[in-house]
C-alpha cells in the first residue's frame, strides 16, 4: 500500500524505537501489552525475540529495532509488545512487535502524510507506507505487512547465519565447558598433560 | 420463512452429498475389485444398490440431472445381475467415467469445482445404452416420471406390502418431499395410497413448513423389503416407517374409494395379531451405534480437552505447593479423569488409513492404462489408525509418491521381461505403528533409483560440489528438493520436479520423516514416518538453566547423570558409556547457545532416534508432564529443532524438542565443523592449548 491510497483520515497507534516515533494503522493492532517473560527458541536469528505466552497461545515476538538495524531492544519499564495481526502469504498471523514505548493514538488526515523520502531515514523506505508529521515531529508510518514478511523471507537465510555464528559460539562454548571446575583442575591437566 | 426453508433443505442436501460421496468412494472400490473377479455377484449386487441409493436420494434431494443419468447405469446393472449383460472392462471403464461425472453434478454449484461435461455424459450414457441394448429397445428410459409398469427387471413372486408412513414434523423443513417418496413407491409396483389427515390443524394453525400428513399404503410388488426400505433411506430417522408383509393374499387393490380409517385400523390390527416375526419396524435405526460429527466440531473439542489439560497441570502445582491432603486428593483425581478424558478425546480422532489407501486403487489403475504399464495395487495395515489431521494431510504426498513410482519407478513390460520379472508389476501400500509414529511405505518393484544419475544430476544443478562425498541416504535426500528431476522428459504424470518437493514440505509440517530406500533393478521403497497425533503428547520436562524443554517420552529410554568425572575420562569426546555401550550425546546447552552457569551434575536423556541412539544433556529432570503442543505458526516454521511450544502450570512457555532433529542437526553441524570450520581435532588441540595455558596461571578462577 502507498501513500496515494490513504484516503481517508485513520487512527495510527504511535511507538518510539530509540528517539524515532513509529506509527502503525490501529486496525492491525490487537492489543498492547507489558514486557512479559519471552521464551527463546534455540538456533533461530536474533531478530526472533522468542515466543510469549498470550492467553493461553503462543505468539512469537520480533525485535522491531533489530528489524531496523538498530541495537538489540534493553528491557525497560517501559518496554511494550505490540501485539499485531499480520498478512503472510495471505494468512493472518498473530505477532508481537517489541517497541521502547507505546505512545499514543492519533488521528492523522490524509493531507498530513506524505510519501516516504527514498533517501534520509534509516530503515528501509519500503517499509514505510507515509511520513506524518505531528507538530513538529516525523512520524514513520510503518507498512507492518511488509515489514514482517520481508523478515520472514530473510529468516532462511538468517538460519542458515545463526548456524554459522552458532558453530563458532559453540566452538567458545566447548573450550569454556573443557575447562574443569577449579578445584579439579590441577588433577585435570595432568591427565592432558600425561595424556 | 422462505428462507429458512432453503436453508434446511441445503443443510440436508449436505448431508446427502457426504452419504453420496461415501456410496461414490465405495462403488469405485468395488468396481476395481470387479475388475480382477468378474463373476462376483455380491459385488455386483452392492454396485446395483450404491447406484440406486445414489438415483432414488438424488432425485429426492433435487438432483434430478443425476437421477437421469443414474438411471441408465442402473439398468445395465441391473442386468448383469441378472446375467443378462456380461461385465467387461468396457463397461467397468464407462461406470468409472460416469462416477465421475457423478460426483461432478454432485459438487454442482461449489467454488472450484468443474462442472458435470454434458457432452461427456451423453457418450458414456450412449456406450452404457449399447452395451444394455437389450433393455434399451423395449423401454425408453425415462425416469423422472413414474413409470407406469412395475420394471421388468423385477424378479421373484409378487408379495403384498403394508407400508406405514409417518413422517416427522420436520420432514419438510430438511427439503424432503414426501410425495416424492410415495411415487418412488409407485414404481416399485401397484401401490394404493391414503393420506391420513386427521392430525392437519385448522387452517389458522398451520405451520405450513410442518407435515402433518401420515400415509398408508398397500404395495404389491415383487421387489421385497429391502427394496421398499430403501426408498425412505434418507428420512428413516426421522420418520416412523413401518413395513410389513399384508396377510391378504392379494390386496383389495381394486379398491378405488379409500377405505375408511377404522376399516384400515381394524385391518392392521387384525394382521399385526398374526403377524410374521419377520416382520421390520423402524422406529429405532440400527445405525445409532455410530454418529457422523463435523470435524470442526470434533476438532474445537480437542482444543477444549487441551485447555483443560493445561489448566490441569496448574491444579496439579498449586496442589504440590499447600501441603493440604484434601486439595492433592482432589487434584489426583482431576489428573486422572483428564488424563482419560485426553485419551479418549486423541481416541476419538484416531481413522483407520483404509479410505486414504483405497483412493488409490482407481489412480493406480488409471495410470496404468494411461501408461501402458500392467500394474496392481497392494495394500497392507489398512486399520492402522491414525488422527484425522494427519490422514487428511497424507493424501497429496501419496499421491504424488505413487504417480513418481508409476511413471518412473516401473520399467516397460519389454524390459520387465528382459530383467526376467513379473510382467504384473507391484505397487505396495503399508501402514504401521512403531512407537509413537505410523511408518507408511510406498514401494514398488521397478528399475530402482540411479543414485549415481541423482547425483549427476545435482552436481549439474549446483546442489554439491562436484567432488562431494555423499552417502546413498545423502543423494536420496536431493530427490526431495525442490524442481529437482531426473526424468529427461516431461510427461502428464511426472516430471516436473514439484512432487517430491511437495511431499517433503507437508512431511515437514507434520513433523515426520522421509527414508528411502532403493535397490538398482528391484525397486524402491519410500517410508513416510508420522507423529501418531499432532495435539497432545507425553513428555519430560527437562530445565536448561532458566529455559524449559519438553521431550517426547515416546522417545525416552533412559536417564542417567553425567558427572564431571564422567566428562573427564570421556577426554573431552562427547561420549557417554551406559553399562558398557557407548552412547554420544549432544550437550543441549551449547548446541542452543544457553549461557548460564552449567550444574556440577548434569542428565543425560537417552533417546532414540532415526539415526541411533544418542543421548541429549540437559541440567535438571523436573517430571513427567501432559503437553499440550501448540504450533509456533507460521513465523517460526523454518525451525526444525522444536516441534511447537508448551504452556506450563504456572504460565511459561516451555519448548517441545523434536529428538530426531535435534540429533540430526548436531550431526550437521558436527560435520560442518569437519568441512568448513576448524576440525575437531583443531578444537581438542585448542582445548589443550588453553588448559595448558592456564595451568601455568593456576589462580585463575573459571
Amino acid at each position: 500500500m502507498s501513500v496515494s491510497e490513504i484516503t481517508e483520515t485513520r487512527q495510527y497507534l504511535t511507538f518510539k524505537l530509540g528517539n524515532e516515533i513509529f506509527a502503525t494503522d490501529v486496525a492491525k493492532v490487537r492489543e498492547v501489552l507489558d514486557l512479559t517473560t519471552i521464551t527463546q527458541i534455540p538456533r533461530t536469528p536474533e531478530f526472533m525475540a522468542g515466543v510469549i505466552n498470550l492467553r493461553g497461545s503462543v505468539v512469537p515476538v520480533v525485535d522491531l529495532r533489530l528489524c531496523f538495524e538498530m541495537t538489540k531492544t534493553e528491557s525497560t519499564r517501559n518496554t511494550c509488545i505490540v501485539v499485531v495481526e499480520v498478512l503472510l502469504d495471505n494468512e493472518s498471523t498473530i505477532i508481537g512487535a517489541l517497541t521502547d514505548s507505546v505512545e499514543e493514538v492519533i488521528d492523522l488526515e490524509p493531507d498530513q502524510i506524505q510519501p516516504a523520502p527514498r533517501i534520509g531515514t534509516q530503515i528501509r523506505t519500503d517499509f514505510i507506507k507515509g511520513m506524518g508529521k505531528r507538530d513538529t515531529q516525523f512520524i514513520m508510518i510503518l507498512d507492518i505487512d511488509r515489514v514482517f514478511s520481508a523478515e520472514e523471507l530473510t529468516v532462511v537465510r538468517g538460519q542458515q547465519e545463526a548456524v554459522k555464528q552458532e558453530a563458532v559460539k559453540q566452538e567458545a562454548v566447548k573450550q569454556e565447558a573443557a575447562k574443569p571446575p577449579a578445584g579439579k583442575k590441577h588433577a585435570a591437566d595432568q591427565q592432558l598433560v600425561a595424556a | 420463512m422462505k428462507e429458512a426453508v432453503a436453508g434446511n433443505a441445503e443443510q440436508f442436501k449436505h448431508s446427502f452429498r457426504e452419504e453420496a460421496r461415501e456410496i461414490l468412494t465405495e462403488l469405485e472400490s468395488a468396481l476395481l475389485g470387479l475388475h480382477e473377479n468378474r463373476g462376483d455377484k455380491e459385488v455386483i449386487g452392492r454396485i446395483f444398490r450404491g447406484l440406486h441409493t445414489i438415483k432414488g436420494s438424488g432425485s429426492m434431494f433435487g438432483f434430478e440431472r443425476m437421477a437421469a443419468f443414474t438411471h441408465d447405469l442402473e439398468t445395465a446393472y441391473d442386468h448383469v445381475r441378472n446375467g443378462r449383460l456380461e461385465i467387461g472392462s468396457e463397461l467397468i471403464d464407462l461406470t468409472l467415467a460416469a462416477l465421475d461425472q457423478i460426483a461432478a453434478m454432485l459438487e454442482e454449484g461449489a467454488e472450484g469445482v468443474a462442472p458435470a461435461d454434458p457432452a461427456v455424459c451423453a457418450g458414456i450414457l450412449a456406450g452404457v445404452r449399447k452395451l444394455a441394448s437389450i433393455e434399451e429397445e423395449t423401454k425408453p428410459a425415462k425416469k423422472s416420471q413414474p413409470a407406469p409398469e412395475p420394471p421388468a427387471a423385477a424378479a421373484g413372486p409378487i408379495e403384498s406390502w403394508r407400508i406405514r408412513f409417518a413422517p416427522g414434523p420436520d420432514l419438510m423443513r430438511f427439503g424432503a418431499k414426501p410425495s416424492l417418496l410415495v411415487n418412488e413407491l409407485g414404481q416399485l409396483g401397484e401401490l394404493a395410497a391414503r393420506a391420513v389427515l386427521d392430525a392437519v390443524p385448522p387452517l389458522g394453525e398451520i405451520d405450513p413448513e410442518r407435515c402433518y400428513v401420515r400415509w398408508e399404503m398397500e404395495l404389491a410388488t415383487a421387489a421385497g423389503a429391502e427394496a421398499i426400505r430403501d426408498v425412505f433411506i434418507f428420512v428413516e430417522d426421522t420418520c416412523e416407517l413401518t413395513i410389513e408383509p399384508a396377510a391378504g393374499a392379494a390386496p383389495a387393490l381394486e379398491e378405488t374409494r379409500p377405505a375408511s380409517e377404522a376399516e384400515i385400523t381394524a385391518r392392521a390390527l387384525a394382521e399385526k395379531r398374526n403377524a410374521t416375526p419377520g416382520r421390520r419396524t423402524y422406529d429405532t435405526p440400527d445405525n445409532a451405534s455410530s454418529l457422523r460429527v463435523p470435524a470442526a466440531k470434533l476438532d474445537l473439542f480437542v482444543n477444549l480437552v487441551g485447555e483443560l489439560v493445561t489448566v490441569q497441570a496448574r491444579l496439579s502445582e498449586i496442589a504440590a505447593k499447600h501441603d493440604d491432603p484434601e486439595i492433592a486428593a482432589v487434584s489426583e483425581e482431576v489428573e486422572r479423569l483428564t488424563s482419560s478424558l485426553r485419551d479418549n478425546s486423541m481416541n476419538i480422532r484416531m481413522m483407520p488409513i483404509r479410505a486414504t489407501f483405497e483412493k488409490f486403487r482407481r489412480l493406480v489403475h488409471d495410470l496404468a492404462r494411461d501408461l501402458g504399464k500392467n500394474v496392481e495395487l497392494t495394500i497392507e495395515g489398512a486399520d492402522t489408525e491414525l488422527d484425522k489431521t494427519v490422514i487428511d494431510q497424507l493424501s497429496d504426498p501419496l499421491m504424488h509418491l505413487i504417480r513418481n513410482s508409476m511413471d518412473h519407478g516401473i520399467e516397460p513390460a519389454a524390459l520387465r521381461a528382459a530383467r526376467g520379472k513379473r510382467p504384473t508389476a507391484t505397487i505396495h501400500l503399508a501402514a504401521k505403528h512403531s512407537g509413537a509414529s505410523v511408518l507408511i511405505a510406498v514401494s514398488d518393484d521397478g528399475g530402482g533409483i540411479d543414485a549415481e544419475a541423482v547425483r549427476n544430476r545435482a552436481i549439474e544443478r549446483g546442489l554439491v560440489a562436484a567432488g562431494a562425498d555423499l552417502t546413498e541416504a545423502e543423494i536420496f535426500a536431493l530427490l526431495f528438493q525442490p524442481g529437482f528431476s531426473t526424468a529427461k522428459q516431461i510427461t502428464d504424470v511426472s516430471g516436473r520436479g514439484v512432487g517430491m518437493d511437495v511431499v517433503r514440505q507437508r512431511v515437514d509440517s507434520l513433523r515426520g520423516s522421509i527414508n528411502v530406500a532403493s535397490k538398482a533393478a528391484e525397486g524402491t521403497t519410500v517410508t513416510l514416518r508420522l507423529p501418531l497425533t499432532l495435539a497432545i503428547i507425553d513428555g519430560l520436562l527437562v530445565s536448561i538453566g532458566d529455559a524449559f524443554f519438553v521431550l517426547p517420552l515416546a522417545n525416552v529410554l533412559e536417564c542417567v547423570e553425567l558427572t564431571q568425572a564422567d566428562v573427564e575420562r570421556a577426554n573431552g569426546k562427547h561420549i557417554a558409556d551406559v553399562r558398557g555401550e557407548i552412547v554420544p550425546y549432544i550437550r543441549l546447552r551449547e548446541h542452543f547457545g544457553i549461557r548460564t552457569p552449567r550444574p556440577e551434575i548434569e542428565q543425560i536423556m537417552i533417546a532414540s532416534t532415526e539415526g541411533g541412539r544418542y543421548g541429549f544433556v540437559v541440567d535438571k529432570v523436573l517430571g513427567n508432564c501432559q503437553t499440550v503442543i501448540k504450533n509456533l505458526g507460521r513465523f517460526y516454521r523454518h525451525v526444525k529443532v522444536v516441534s511447537g511450544a508448551t504452556i506450563l502450570g504456572d504460565g511459561s512457555v516451555a519448548l517441545v524438542l523434536d529428538p530426531e532433529r535435534v540429533a540430526h542437526d548436531a550431526v550437521r553441524a558436527t560435520a560442518h565443523g569437519v568441512r568448513a570450520g576448524p576440525s575437531v581435532a583443531a578444537i581438542a588441540a585448542a582445548v589443550k592449548q588453553s588448559l595448558r595455558g592456564r595451568s601455568a596461571a593456576p589462580q585463575r578462577t573459571v
